[in-house]
């Protein structure tokens, strides 16, 4: 097992990043595929050559005929199938730590700009730029208080490909085993070829534990296509009930009681796989993210919004609609930053906006980068 | 053979590389190293034992084998495995020399934050810059190098089956045959693709590093 240690390290890194299902898959594999090939196939099949007898004196023969009925040996080939669908889970993991990556050059950015800020005195700017920083935490799926990544986004998408790709590969692999071996070993191999000199007989060494282990390995390879295809299922159906929920709910009335309650939920929701996407945004709808790839122009709306509020109730209409969904996240944010106040009839326009927004769905995954 | 000094040493690295510098190493470690000791290994080896030669004439087997593998393919990876990953340790050396520079100034009075100075990032410019892009120049080149080695040695990537061989003492031109050819050959071209990948990656990261720089200078200029 020590041998599997470098696939072994990388893999107990995705195990921390990833969903339920994925930690059973994860967990199977380790032991059911990993531990087994290195401790009882290897094992079992270490003689396979030496122990693979013809029926004849020809030198060579018994080369020629184990090279025929073997072309690659089943311990090698389930190696090969282990870290070919290990493969896509470092993918999605090498995603996800460039994500933290530039979630810290985010902060670090951010810190820099506020320390400026404070020199320069600009407090009431200085908390919506706080505010902000909160927001984008949020959206870019890293949670500061358990240190896990949040599946969203462009994360989400590279972990549902990471899991369609290994589900292909399996189903390659299982293909494969069976177009080179068909399912079980015969005891006894015909062989006809040079310098064979007629069709001899060949014995292969432990048929029937090497049986018993090619349908083990066939039956871990089958339960692990059904793990992978439960987690797409169950990421899809997560993705479809949101979709209709928001869709749903986009019609009136419940949008400040639930923004109460829902941040408890969610928070509770929060360590337990797959995204729940409610816990992205305080509101149903997830599509705020597109003013905020546009630093300046929340910048400047924000300005516009606490002018707005000293000025008395302009309502700007171009500008209105814009500000609130700025803001939408704030009474979610966490205390060290005051949430500005809000009119009362904002959620009902919020929410007229949402709906609007979602045309601009595409400028998410822009709110991953930095 | 230990490999895991190898992943100590490079595993320190790999903090001050580049994204793609990182990706190298991950298909280093797992598509090759890991293929090499769990699956290569076992493949060859019983390569002499059960090379086979139709003759009774006692040593011309071993001079047989001899002849047709002066280096068992087993150990030309390691050494390409171990030559390709010896450039990062130049890196290595001088992020070292570099700290050591800056504890140096700062017990000569300097102001500097102990604390960060251990876990400081450090960015890939200026001295070390050249460091690393020579050390990713040198990879290719070994990659490359081997490459045509593993070609020029074997005829070609593709393991025979049967060989004839006339050496001393064998009395005349016997044929001998090859265990495993074409599991082998399997692994050889493997093996062989993920050297191409890595060479591509090098050479990705090689042309990022200089594109970033030109870059650098052209804002510097403007």
């Amino acid at each position: 097992m020590g041998e599997w240690s470098f696939l072994g390290d990388f893999l107990e890194k995705v195990h921390k990043h990833s969903t339920v299902v994925g930690k059973v898959w994860l967990t199977v594999l380790f032991i059911f595929r990993m531990l087994v090939l290195g401790t009882a196939a290897e094992s079992s099949w270490g003689d396979e050559q030496s122990d693979f007898m013809c029926d004849t004196q020809q030198p060579g023969c018994e080369n020629v005929c184990y090279d025929k009925a073997f072309p690659i040996s089943h311990v090698r080939f389930w190696v090969l199938q282990i870290i070919f669908v290990s493969t896509p889970s470092l993918v999605y993991m090498g995603h996800a730590m460039h994500t933290v990556r530039m979630e810290e050059k985010r902060k670090m950015k951010e810190a820099e700009l506020e320390a400026q800020e404070k020199k320069n005195g600009g407090d009431t700017y200085y908390q919506q730029k706080c505010s902000m920083a909160e927001k984008e935490a949020k959206l870019s799926g890293w949670d500061e208080a358990g240190g896990q990544i949040i599946l969203r986004g462009s994360l989400l998408n590279t972990y549902v490909y990471s899991i369609l790709i290994r589900t292909a590969m399996e189903v390659a692999f299982i293909v494969g085993q069976y177009v080179l071996y068909g399912i079980f070993l015969e005891t006894l191999y015909i062989c006809q070829r040079a310098p064979c000199p007629h069709p001899v007989n060949c014995y292969v060494s432990r048929p029937t534990e090497k049986n018993v282990f090619i349908v083990f390995m066939l039956a871990v390879a089958v339960l692990s296509l059904f793990l992978s295809l439960a987690e797409l299922y169950h990421l899809g159906w997560k993705k479809a009930k949101e979709r209709c929920s928001r869709s749903y709910k986009a019609s009136p009335s419940t949008a400040p009681g639930r923004l109460e309650s829902a941040p408890q939920a969610e928070r509770a929701q929060m360590y337990t796989p797959p995204p729940d996407f409610n816990q992205c945004l305080s509101s149903p709808n997830g599509k705020f993210i597109s003013p905020f790839s546009n630093k300046m122009a929340s910048q400047q709306n924000t300005a516009n919004f606490a002018t707005e509020r000293v000025h008395g109730q302009e309502d700007a209409a171009g500008e209105g609609p814009f500000i609130k969904s700025s803001y939408v996240e704030s009474p979610e944010v966490a205390s060290e930053c005051a949430a500005p106040a809000f009119p009362e009839n904002y959620f009902n326009e919020k929410r007229r906006f949402s709906k609007a927004s979602r045309a601009s769905s595409k400028a998410r995954s822009d709110d991953l980068s930095v | 053979m230990d490999w895991g000094t190898l992943q100590a040493v490079l595993g320190g690295v790999n903090k001050h590389s580049t994204s793609i510098g990182k990706i190298w190493l991950t298909v280093l470690f797992i598509f090759r190293i890991m293929i090499l000791v769990v699956a290569a290994e076992r493949v060859w080896g019983d390569e002499q034992q059960d090379f086979v030669c139709n003759t009774l004439q006692p040593g011309c087997r071993n001079v047989c084998y001899d002849h047709f593998f002066p280096i068992s393919h087993i150990r030309l990876w390691a050494l390409q495995l171990i030559f390709v990953s010896t450039p990062a340790l130049l890196v290595a050396m001088h992020v070292a020399y570099t700290r050591h520079e800056k504890k140096r100034r700062f017990r000569n009075g300097e102001k500097i934050d102990i604390e960060e100075l251990k876990n400081e990032k450090i960015h890939i410019r200026g001295p070390l810059w050249w460091t690393y892009t020579s050390s990713i120049f040198f990879r290719i080149i070994f990659e490359a190098v081997f490459m045509y080695v593993f070609y020029y040695m074997y005829d070609g990537y593709q393991m025979p089956r049967l060989v004839k061989c006339d050496a001393w003492p064998c009395p005349n031109t016997v044929d001998c045959f090859v265990s495993r050819p074409t599991e082998k050959t399997t692994f050889t071209i493997f093996m062989l693709a993920v050297s191409g990948i890595c060479m591509m990656l090098n050479l990705a990261e090689l042309c990022y590093l200089v594109i970033k720089i030109c870059m650098k200078e052209c804002r510097k200029t403007t």
